[in-house]
C-alpha cells in the first residue's frame, strides 16, 4: 500500500462516490426516501456538457452551466412530476421508489436518444498543467475533482447547520407531518432538496467524466455506487457519505490490486450484504429529535 | 395548472436544448435507382460493447448503399437497408436475424461482436441467408461448422499473432503483460490470439470491466510483474483509452501494443490525456498508398467533413457493400440465396480499399476469409499528438505479393 498512484485513484473514486452519496443524502434528509435517479443526474451533467462542447464547439464553462442547469431541471421535475404526485396518492415509500427507478431508466433512454450511445470524452474545467507529486503526476481533472468534492461537503455542512433553509431541511426530514402541522413550507423544502441534490450530482458527473468518459448508460452503475456509499456511511452526518465513498474507493482500487481481476465487484457485494445484515443504518446513525 | 404546464414545457425545452435528434436522417434513399428494392439486413450493435466500432462501419455501409443507389442501384434496383441491434449479446442474435429475415432481407451484414457473430452462424444456416461480417477478425467465425453462408474480409487473429511475434522478435521482447476487458468478444479473441503467440512468455494477465472507471490496480499489478511490453486487448472505446491513460502514467517506459480498435476509433483519441497515446503501436490496415483507400478517404471527407479520419472499419464496411453488389450482379438477382452464395464464392482478386496497394480479397467454397495474404496489415505508431503518425519503424509484416 505504498504506491501513491493507487491512493490517488482511491481518493478520486472516493470523492466521486461521496458526492453521489451526498446527493442521495440530501434527498433522504429532505424528502425521506432514496432517489435512485442520482446516477442518471450525474450522467446528464457530464454528457450534456461534453455533447455541447463537441457538437456545437461551445466553451467548456457555458456548456457546463447548461449541463448543470438541465440536470437541476430534471431533478426538480422528478419531484414535481413524479415523486410528489405518487406520494400524494399514499401507499408508503414503495410506489415512490418504484417511480424513481423508472425515472432512472427513462433518463438513460432519453439521454441515449438526445446524445447518442457512444462514450463521449469528459470535459475538464481545469486548464493548468499536470502537477507532479513524488513520482506520480496528478491530472488537473483529478485535482479539481478532489478539491471541489471537499469544498462541496464543507459548503453543504455549513448550509445545513447555519442557514435557515438548512435547518428547515433537517426539520422536514425529521418529521414531514410534524413540519406540516407547524406550518413549515414542506413542499418548498423538498423541492430545494431535489434541486441541491441535482446540482451536486451534476457537478460530480461533470468532474468525474474526464477520467473515463461518459455515456448514456453510465447512470445505473453510478446510482448503485452512490447508494452503496450511503449504505456504508449512513445518514447520521453530512460527512457520512464522504466516509462511505472513501471506503468504497479504497475497496475499488486496493482489492483488485491484492486479489486481481474484478475482485472489487465481489468485495462491494460482500460489503453491501454485511451492512444490510448487521448495520443497515450505516456507520453514522441519524439521531431524530423526539 | 397553467404555471405547471408552462414549467414542464420550459423543462422539456431546456433538456432538449442539450441534445439533437436520432440518426434516422442517415438512412439511405433509393437515389436514382428504380424498381423493387433489394432488402439487405444489418445486425448493428449500436448501443452495446461493440458499438464503438460497429457504428463506424455501419455509417459507411449506409453511405456505400446511398452511393450505389445514386449511381442507379444494383441491376437497376435500389438497395434498401433494414437494421436491428443485438447489442453484441449472443442471446439476442437469433431473434434479431429472424426479424431481419421476416422483413425480407436477402443477405445480411453482421456488424456486431465476434461472440454474437459466432452465435449467428447456426441461425444463418437455418434461414439460408448469406452474410458478411465486415469487421470480423476471429478466424473461427468462418470455419466449420455452419460456415457455409458466412464471410469475412480482413486478416484474422492468426495473422495478427504472426505479425505480433515478428514485432516482438524485432524489438527483443521476451515477456508480455496483458491488460484485457471482460467482454465475451475479447474473451474469444484472446483465446485465438494469445494461443497463437508462443513466441513470447505472458507473465501477467489483468482484466477490468468494459465500463471500468479505474484501472490503476490492474496496471500496478502489471508493473509488479515487470514484463518487457504490454498488450491491451479490448473492444476499444472508453476502456482502451482508460487503459492507455493509466499505462502512460504508471508504466511510462514500457512498450505498448494494442489491437486494431484504438486506431480505428478516432473519437476515442479525444478521451486520452495529452500525449498518453504516444508510442502506442496498433494493428492497422489503412495505407494511403493504396489508391482505393485514397479515393474512399476523399469520398468520406466529402460526406463527413474535412476532419474525418478514415479507419479500417470504414474501408471494410465499404468493401462489404461492394462485394455484395458484385455478388448480386453475378447471381443475376438477390432472390435465390443458393445462387447468391455461390456468386460470393466466385469473387476473386477484388482490390480492397484497405491494406497495401496490392492487397486483394478472394473467396471460394472452402475460403470464406477474403484476405489474400498478410498485406492487409500494418503496425502503426501513435505520435505525441495522440494521432497515428505512421508505420512503426522497427517492424512491418512482410508483403511479398
Amino acid at each position: 500500500m505504498t504506491d501513491l498512484q493507487l491512493w490517488l485513484s482511491a481518493m478520486e473514486m472516493g470523492c466521486f462516490f461521496g458526492m453521489l452519496a451526498l446527493a442521495y443524502h440530501l434527498i433522504y434528509v429532505g424528502a425521506g426516501f432514496f432517489n435512485f435517479a442520482i446516477g442518471p443526474y450525474a450522467m446528464m451533467g457530464g454528457l450534456c456538457t461534453s455533447w455541447l462542447v463537441i457538437t456545437y464547439d461551445l466553451g467548456v464553462w457555458p456548456a457546463a452551466a447548461i449541463g448543470v442547469a438541465a440536470t437541476i431541471a430534471l431533478a426538480a421535475a422528478t419531484e414535481l412530476g413524479v415523486v410528489r404526485p405518487v406520494q400524494k396518492r399514499g401507499g408508503g415509500e414503495l410506489p415512490a421508489l418504484v417511480a424513481v427507478a423508472a425515472v432512472l431508466f427513462a433518463i438513460q433512454q432519453f439521454a441515449g436518444y438526445l446524445f447518442g450511445y457512444p462514450t463521449l470524452p469528459g470535459q475538464s474545467l481545469a486548464s493548468f498543467a499536470p502537477v507532479p507529486v513524488g513520482d506520480i503526476t496528478v491530472q488537473p481533472s483529478s485535482l479539481l475533482l478532489i478539491v471541489v468534492a471537499v469544498l462541496t461537503f464543507v459548503a453543504t455542512a455549513a448550509w445545513i447547520r447555519f442557514s435557515r433553509t438548512g435547518r428547515l431541511l433537517r426539520a422536514v426530514g425529521d418529521s414531514n407531518q410534524a413540519a406540516a402541522l407547524l406550518g413549515l413550507p414542506v413542499n418548498r423544502i423538498r423541492l430545494i432538496a431535489f434541486v441541491v441534490a441535482g446540482f451536486v450530482a451534476a457537478l460530480a458527473g461533470l468532474l468525474f467524466a474526464p477520467k473515463a468518459g461518459v455515456n448514456s448508460l453510465s447512470g445505473l452503475h453510478w446510482s448503485l455506487s452512490g447508494f452503496l456509499a450511503v449504505v456504508v456511511g449512513g445518514t447520521g452526518s453530512v460527512w457520512a457519505p464522504l466516509l462511505g465513498g472513501m471506503l468504497l474507493g479504497l475497496v475499488e482500487v486496493f482489492l483488485p490490486y491484492y486479489f486481481g481481476g474484478q475482485s472489487h465487484v465481489y468485495g462491494m457485494l460482500l460489503i453491501a450484504l454485511l451492512f444490510f445484515a448487521f448495520k443497515p443504518q450505516g456507520l453514522f446513525v441519524r439521531k431524530v429529535r423526539a | 395548472m397553467a404555471r405547471w404546464v408552462a414549467g414542464m414545457a420550459t423543462l422539456a425545452l431546456a433538456v432538449t436544448a442539450c441534445g439533437g435528434t436520432g440518426d434516422d436522417a442517415d438512412s439511405p434513399t433509393d437515389g436514382s435507382a428504380k424498381g423493387a428494392p433489394i432488402i439487405i439486413g444489418m445486425d448493428e450493435d449500436s448501443t452495446g460493447p461493440g458499438a464503438s466500432y460497429s457504428t463506424i462501419a455501419g455509417k459507411t455501409i449506409r453511405l456505400a448503399v446511398q452511393d450505389i443507389n445514386d449511381k442507379g442501384g444494383v441491376l437497376g434496383r435500389p438497395l434498401r437497408l433494414v437494421i436491428e441491434n443485438d447489442e453484441s449479446d449472443p442471446t439476442k442474435v437469433p431473434a434479431v436475424l429472424q426479424k431481419l429475415h421476416s422483413q425480407g432481407a436477402k443477405a445480411l451484414f453482421l456488424q456486431s461482436g465476434s461472440a454474437a457473430v459466432m452465435q449467428a452462424k447456426s441461425t444463418l444456416t437455418q434461414l439460408g441467408l448469406p452474410a458478411i461480417a465486415p469487421t470480423g477478425v476471429t478466424a473461427t467465425l468462418v470455419e466449420p461448422p455452419d460456415n457455409e453462408l458466412i464471410y469475412m474480409l480482413a486478416n484474422t487473429t492468426t495473422d495478427w499473432a504472426e505479425v505480433y511475434c515478428g514485432a516482438f522478435k524485432a524489438a527483443n521482447i521476451n515477456t508480455l503483460g496483458i491488460l484485457t476487458d471482460d467482454t465475451t468478444t475479447i474473451a474469444a479473441l484472446n483465446k485465438a490470439l494469445l494461443g497463437g503467440m508462443s513466441c513470447v512468455k505472458i507473465t501477467a494477465t489483468e482484466k477490468g470491466a468494459a465500463n471500468a472507471s479505474d484501472l490503476s490496480a490492474q496496471v500496478a499489478r502489471l508493473k509488479d510483474a515487470n514484463p518487457d511490453a504490454v498488450l491491451v486487448t479490448s473492444v476499444g472505446g472508453a476502456f482502451e483509452v482508460l487503459a492507455q491513460n493509466t499505462l502512460a502514467a504508471q508504466l511510462k517506459d514500457k512498450l505498448r501494443f494494442s489491437l486494431a480498435s484504438i486506431g480505428n476509433q478516432p473519437s476515442s483519441w479525444k478521451l486520452a490525456n495529452p500525449g498518453a497515446l504516444e508510442g502506442l503501436i496498433f494493428m492497422g490496415s489503412i495505407n494511403q498508398d493504396n489508391p482505393r483507400t485514397k479515393a474512399l478517404t476523399e469520398l468520406l471527407k466529402k460526406a463527413n467533413g474535412p476532419d474525418y479520419e478514415v479507419t479500417a472499419y470504414d474501408a471494410e464496411g465499404w468493401d462489404a457493400v461492394q462485394l455484395l453488389k458484385l455478388a448480386i450482379e453475378k447471381a443475376g438477382g438477390p432472390d435465390d440465396p443458393k445462387k447468391l452464395n455461390e456468386a460470393i464464392q466466385s469473387i476473386s482478386g477484388y482490390q480492397a480499399s484497405f491494406g497495401q496497394g496490392n492487397f486483394t480479397l478472394s473467396f471460394s467454397a472452402t475460403k470464406h476469409l477474403g484476405a489474400d495474404g498478410p498485406c492487409g496489415l500494418s503496425l502503426i505508431e501513435f505520435g505525441a499528438d495522440n494521432r497515428p503518425k505512421g508505420p512503426w519503424a522497427t517492424f512491418q509484416p512482410p508483403c511479398s505479393s
